[in-house]
């Protein structure tokens, strides 16, 4: 009897059926291409490229130069708007808090947690395109006391030909001054995803 | 020996029981189709359930082969009538990165012939408004969920699959799809406060046939706020810039007040689409679709067929067509808020445009039946020169039941091998309906009334944005 279990497992284990793994168990299972959506390793990539520019720019010294003088400036951070045609929204909901993270750890700014701001990131959600109109920016900037806003946006080119498709994808990060609308920092960076056959 | 040639014709027959015993897929959605009919989509995604292999509405399959992607667009389809648009949207964006559709422009005939008589074996492939209207029902159940960027993302998939058709000149055989779309599409944008993606969207909306007056006074006032240019090459866009023009500009505070705060948008979904049947289309009728369709067909097999029809050796083609049977017509749904019947803006007739699109695809897909047929005729009659052969030098009653069997692979289970694939969206919609009315913000129950059935929604109606209802439980 146990001899006949023993192969029924066996055969089980054997069948080739899925399983599954944590990344300890797999090393690379971060590595696979599972779809065209910005997975964490291509978010990594993107956001690496930005922030390196960002904290090199000129507005992040100019911060640390005020924050000497005892005026550190308040920085808010808004939810980067998805202008793709995949559904990316929570990855760059996840990517919000990793940019707050280094705008604290590596500027001298006071940051704004968003998540003590629920209901005005909702609100800026919603209302995403005329979130960055200048005048609007002033409002939110008055309700968050920030003088400036570190967001950007995500915004693909996708292409199908018969059953293979591409998508292009630039993620523009930008620091815009609350009391102006000025930009005062904007880089952009790019990658690509393909389901080719 | 008699006894083995009797045994012969019991396994011919037994063969062809099994066979044509087979269930396509249009009698495996009968119990959900009927279910929905009466009003009762939790009943009818059960049904799906089962075929998916899964317990629960929440629960998905291990794989997306065979009829699973298509499945899980019906699925979708029943959870957004029964009132659950996450599930819903959750089923849709499953199968749409999954879903292949069906290219007739760049595809041999030999695979389409493989395509249409593979049976739930092969990955369905989705005619061109099937893949439109995943995106265009999918913005409804974000935009029910108050996820306008999600809406938007849909939006962007429609666009992309819309210049994908109109560049493969499909998209004139489904206007109402593409209107309808666009219309959706520029309310997403409007919800979000793009404006020019708005108005870029709902001309679109205008040029492919949207034509209510209530809508054109919205198109002109919303070109009035943003100075919309329409770069469509059509008259009548280029008169609504004419007039909007004349008119003046108007301040984007004054169309919000206008056209969104407070404003409901109502969609009802009525009816249900035909669905396939297989049926035995006489050989001649098909030989008339296939010379209309020369480019699927070489003349030789053109030529073979024409020969096999004149020899009688075959009578019929086993094709998929669309069938009304047993589905409601149309009925005149009656929509109302607090007792104020509602007048729609635009519709779109998805039945139609099913029909339309079916067949302009059935001729080459006929011709390259015929031509698959053709191929396997004349393997059939090489079958019955050997069977005559064995009955020459044998004589026996072994020989003649060989001759049976190689006159059915010709006559009887050729045909009855070639199941042809009856695989379609079988729950979407025969019409869509789109409403829009401005109300006063807070509470209100809006009523859909279809066929003397009538459904109820308790709305809180958003004072500063638009806010969407959807009507899809009674058909």
């Amino acid at each position: 009897m146990k001899k006949w279990m023993f192969v029924a497992a066996a055969l089980a284990v054997g069948c080739g059926e899925p399983q599954y793994v944590r990344d300890t168990e797999e090393p690379n299972l971060d590595e696979y291409t599972m779809s065209l959506r910005l997975d964490r390793k291509d978010l990594d990539r993107l956001y690496v490229e930005n922030a390196d520019k960002m904290f090199a720019s000129n507005i992040v010294k100019q911060w640390e130069r005020d924050a000497a003088t005892g005026k550190a400036p308040v920085v808010a951070i808004f939810p980067m708007r998805n202008e793709t045609s995949e559904h990316i929204d929570s990855q760059l909901d996840a990517l919000l808090s990793k940019i707050e993270t280094d705008l604290v750890n590596q500027s001298a700014a006071d940051v704004v947690s968003h998540e003590n701001q629920p209901d005005l990131i909702a609100e800026v959600k919603r209302q995403q395109s005329e979130a960055y109109d200048p005048s609007r920016l002033a409002e939110y900037g008055r309700q968050l006391g920030a003088q400036y806003f570190v967001t950007g946006k995500v915004y693909d080119s996708a292409e199908r030909i018969d059953d293979e498709r591409r998508v292009q994808y630039f993620m523009f990060m930008q620091v815009i001054e609350v009391a102006t609308g000025a930009i005062k920092f904007q880089n952009e960076a790019a990658l690509s995803k393909g389901l080719i056959k | 020996m008699r006894l083995r040639a009797q045994n012969l014709w019991a396994l011919c027959l037994l063969v062809l029981v099994v066979l044509n015993g087979c269930a396509t897929y249009s009698d495996n959605m009968r119990e959900a189709r009927q279910d929905l009919q009466a009003g009762q989509p939790d009943a009818a995604a059960t049904s799906i359930n089962k075929q998916l292999e899964v317990d629960q509405n929440t629960d998905l399959p291990g794989a997306l082969d065979g009829d699973k992607g298509l499945l899980l667009l019906e699925r979708g389809t029943l959870l957004q009538a029964a009132g659950d648009p996450k599930g819903s949207a959750r089923d849709f964006m499953i199968a749409d990165q999954r879903l292949d559709w069906l290219d007739m422009s760049s595809t041999a005939a030999d695979t389409m012939a493989n395509w249409l008589y593979s049976g739930s074996s092969a990955n369905y492939r989705a005619p061109a408004y099937e893949r439109l209207i995943l995106n265009t029902l999918n913005m409804v159940n974000f935009m029910l969920m108050r996820d306008f960027s999600g809406a938007r993302v849909e939006a962007r998939r429609f666009t992309i699959m819309e210049s994908y058709f109109l560049d493969d000149d499909e998209g004139p055989a489904m206007p109402g799809v593409l209107a309808l779309g666009n219309y959706l599409a520029g309310v997403s944008y409007e919800a979000g406060r793009d404006w020019n993606g708005a108005a870029r969207y709902y001309a679109r909306a205008w040029r492919f046939g949207m034509r209510d007056p209530v809508f054109r006074t919205q198109l002109v006032d919303l070109m009035r706020a943003t100075g919309y240019k329409p770069v469509e090459d059509d008259a009548s866009l280029q008169e609504l810039h004419v007039q909007a023009q004349l008119m003046g500009s108007l301040r984007l505070a004054e169309y919000r007040a206008t056209h969104i705060d407070g404003v409901v948008v109502v969609i009802v979904q009525n009816g249900m689409v035909p669905y396939k049947e297989a049926v035995r289309l006489p050989i001649g009728l098909a030989l008339t679709y296939a010379s209309n369709n020369r480019r699927y067909m070489s003349d030789d097999d053109y030529r073979q067929a024409n020969e096999v029809a004149v020899s009688g050796a075959l009578k019929w083609l086993n094709f998929p067509m669309l069938t009304w049977n047993g589905l409601p017509g149309l009925g005149e749904p009656d929509v109302s808020i607090g007792g104020s019947r509602l007048d729609p803006i635009g519709s779109a007739d998805i039945g139609r445009e099913v029909e339309v699109g079916w067949a302009r695809i059935s001729g080459p897909l006929i011709a390259s039946a015929l031509t698959r047929m053709v191929a396997r005729a004349i393997a059939g009659t090489a079958s019955r020169e050997i069977a005559r052969a064995a009955s020459d030098s044998q004589g026996s009653a072994a020989a003649s039941a060989i001759g049976i069997l190689a006159q059915l692979a010709v006559e009887g289970t050729m045909t009855a091998l070639d199941k042809p694939d009856t695989r379609s969206w079988t729950t979407l919609p025969a019409e869509i309906r789109v409403f829009r009315i401005k109300s006063e913000p807070g509470r209100s129950v809006f009523s859909a009334s279809v066929r003397g059935r009538t459904d109820q929604r308790t709305v809180d109606i958003a004072e500063q944005n638009l806010t969407i209802v959807n009507f899809s439980r009674y058909r």
